[in-house]
């Protein structure tokens, strides 16, 4: 094995621009490669990593919906939710309702989007200033979390009053009762939009503000001591409520993952074009190099190599132009992976911690193995021919020339 | 013209034996052949529509079946398309006479920017957009998803040219000993590299012709199995005559580049060394 690897080596450094010229090609159609498989999971792991950042482990759903994709209501949550608190394994179930809101702050009106939770403390958003939201409801102005974007856009500071309303005209404004609130906190809420003004307030307040009814909400958070629960709890959810879906983290990302069928589909097509075209190069590479050696190939037939020796001789060519590529390739394809990414994430609606091109080890070994076993594929052609080599003929043809 | 829409609701065809909830089928939908296709129903039958997963169903017949016009980023994410008389959505769901939305035809189109600014300006809580506003505003994924196709493309276009620089470049190689013939039977150097860009032109035509061929092909690889698989009349890849223009005269020209390199290469050596001797 150390005489082929030797060989192999010597070969390829022996016309370094030829060997230069494949491996930057390869750089390229590797780098195309590396940045589809990064892509083909870029979002779900995003998510995956925001998910966790949250810290819970259950999303209870209305039946089908994604978080924060409609208007569906789950009615009686209140309820649900305190059924779940109680069961073995489970640290709080948090029902929030989630919304659009028109807010007033000095001359200036926006919308927001806004998530209504029972009290302070449960962790939908982490504190990044000031105080939490109060434990109940209390005397006085009601309270209110707002995020960084509200406070550097629109100077909100801690302390000020907002005004919230559900209906963006002015004249229209008394007919929906807007509610003054005091800004209490900032927060950061984990997955804001691009440009989103978030606010929570308590669900008490914002049931009164829109005249919701009581005990429904946009869906259930639960946050569990005990992980290893989840699987059991998803399926007493389940069988305790039929009109909704309890997701855990990896549901959550598997239904997601049926959305984002675009993405998985291009990277598949353009994925294999570039493997398809990494073979075609080391093909071409190493069959030229092969016809250019059949002296010396016949040369070592006549001093014991075997063809099976020959044959894997030039496979191990092509598995090393592969295996070369490497660095170039991951240098190359982070650099454009980078680029993609900012290009993809100027679309609207999408929250400011998601990526669409994100390195996992996952993605990192199937191109390295891809990309090897690109290179020893393409090989086989050429070894077929070296290995049928006529050792008499050539070694005659090469004294003749 | 009125318009609601409704995103979760819930579908399934008939069961064998209705339940209580259940009402005469009064009311017509239709509904798209790729939802009847999935529930094993067609034009006649009776299926049952819900606002929730969990009821109260309602028995509906339908009408007739359509095929939905989708935007692509919509052909992926959904179960179902069912479509209703308002009146009978709106009955279905207990939404009053909620909508979500006004389409406004107008006598004198031009006059749009005006009606829409009135519209706003009454105060009545609503926004009033053009259409041309409103395709600028819905436009703007598919914009940054041709943004990130174009940036592909350089890429491809990167990966391509190195491909074909190489090829020109082993093609010289072989070219070695034939061009040291060349000018030691005394051909002059502008004759020798033009042979050799003639060449290249030729490999890089040969491969837009191989190259147009092979999109073709793929294109229609693409378009018959996404079709199928999401039932839509939906073109996912188009190719025209303008694109493998572009992309014969972009082939042709690296080619002639990477010809051009190779040409340098090979008379910057002497022709005795090019055969050898």
């Amino acid at each position: 094995m150390t005489s082929l690897v030797f060989l192999a080596g010597r070969t390829l450094g022996r016309n370094r621009v030829r060997s230069g010229l494949v491996l930057l090609g390869l750089a390229v159609t590797g780098a195309l490669l590396l940045d589809m498989t990064m892509l083909a999971h870029g979002l779900e792991t995003s998510l995956g990593a925001v998910l966790s950042r949250i810290g819970f482990a259950i999303r209870v759903l209305p039946k089908g919906a994604l978080p924060f994709a409609g208007d569906e209501e789950l009615a009686g949550a209140d309820r649900l939710a305190e059924a779940i608190a109680r069961q073995p394994g489970v640290a709080a179930a948090v029902p929030v309702v989630a919304t659009n809101v028109y807010v007033r702050h000095g001359g200036a009106r926006f919308p927001a989007f806004v998530l209504a939770v029972p009290e302070g403390g449960t962790g939908a958003y982490a504190l990044l200033e000031g105080r939490d939201l109060p434990p109940g409801p209390g005397a006085g102005m009601p309270a209110a979390i707002i995020n960084p974007i509200m406070a550097q856009d629109d100077g909100v500071r801690v302390g000020d009053t907002i005004v919230l309303s559900g209906v963006p005209a002015r004249g229209l404004a008394p007919l929906a009762a807007p509610r003054a609130f005091r800004v209490a906190g900032i927060a950061d809420f984990y997955v804001d939009l691009a440009g989103q003004r978030s606010i929570s307030i308590p669900t008490t307040d914002l049931r009164a503000l829109q005249g919701r009814p009581a005990g429904a909400a946009s869906m259930i958070l639960v946050r569990l001591s005990d992980p290893a629960r989840a699987g059991a709890l998803v399926r007493w959810i389940a069988a305790q409520d039929p009109r909704v879906d309890a997701l855990s983290n990896a549901d959550f990302l598997a239904r997601l993952a049926t959305r984002l069928t675009y993405f998985n589909q291009f990277s598949l097509i353009l994925g294999s074009l570039s493997v398809a075209i990494s073979f075609l190069l080391i093909t071409a590479i190493v069959t030229l190099s092969v016809g250019e050696r059949l002296g010396e190939i016949a040369m070592l037939r006549a001093i014991g190599f075997t063809r099976t020796r020959i044959a894997a001789l030039v496979v191990l060519e092509g598995a090393a132009l592969g295996a070369a590529s490497l660095p170039g390739t991951f240098l190359l394809g982070l650099v454009i992976a980078r680029y993609l990414d900012a290009i993809l994430r100027q679309a609207p609606g999408l929250p400011v911690d998601l990526h669409f091109f994100v390195l996992t080890p996952a993605a990192a070994v199937r191109t390295v193995a891809l990309l090897a076993a690109t290179g020893a594929a393409a090989g086989v052609y050429p070894a077929a021919i070296a290995s049928r080599t006529a050792v008499a003929a050539t070694l005659h043809a090469e004294v003749q020339s | 013209m009125l318009l609601a829409g409704a995103a979760a609701w819930a579908v399934r065809a008939q069961p064998a034996s209705p339940g209580p909830e259940s009402l005469a089928p009064a009311t017509d939908v239709a509904v798209s052949d790729r939802t009847a296709h999935a529930l094993g129903v067609g034009a006649g039958d009776v299926i049952e529509i819900a606002p929730t997963a969990a009821g109260p169903w309602r028995r509906v017949r339908i009408g007739h079946l359509y095929r939905p016009l989708l935007y692509p980023t919509e052909v992926a994410d959904r179960d179902a398309d069912v479509r209703l008389h308002l009146p009978d959505l709106q009955a279905l769901a207990g939404a009053g006479d909620a909508v979500d939305s006004v389409v406004v035809r107008l006598r004198d189109a031009s006059r749009a920017p005006h009606v829409a600014a009135d519209l706003t300006a009454m105060g009545l809580g609503v926004h009033a957009y053009t259409s041309a506003e409103l395709a600028r505003r819905n436009s703007s994924s598919f914009e940054v998803v041709a943004r990130f196709h174009r940036a592909i493309g350089a890429v491809a276009v990167l990966a391509g040219s190195v491909f074909l620089v190489t090829i020109m470049a082993l093609r010289g190689e072989e070219m070695r000993r034939e061009v040291g013939m060349m000018r030691l039977m005394g051909l002059g150097s502008r004759t020798v590299a033009s042979a050799v860009l003639l060449v290249a032109a030729a490999v890089a035509v040969a491969g837009s012709l191989a190259g147009a061929g092979l999109a073709y092909a793929i294109s229609f690889v693409i378009n018959a199995y996404y079709r199928h698989l999401f039932e839509t009349d939906i073109l996912f890849s188009r190719v025209t005559w303008r694109l493998v223009g572009e992309a014969a005269a972009l082939s042709v020209l690296l080619g002639v580049a990477a010809g051009a390199l190779t040409a340098w290469r090979l008379l910057r050596r002497r022709p005795l060394d090019q055969i050898g001797r």
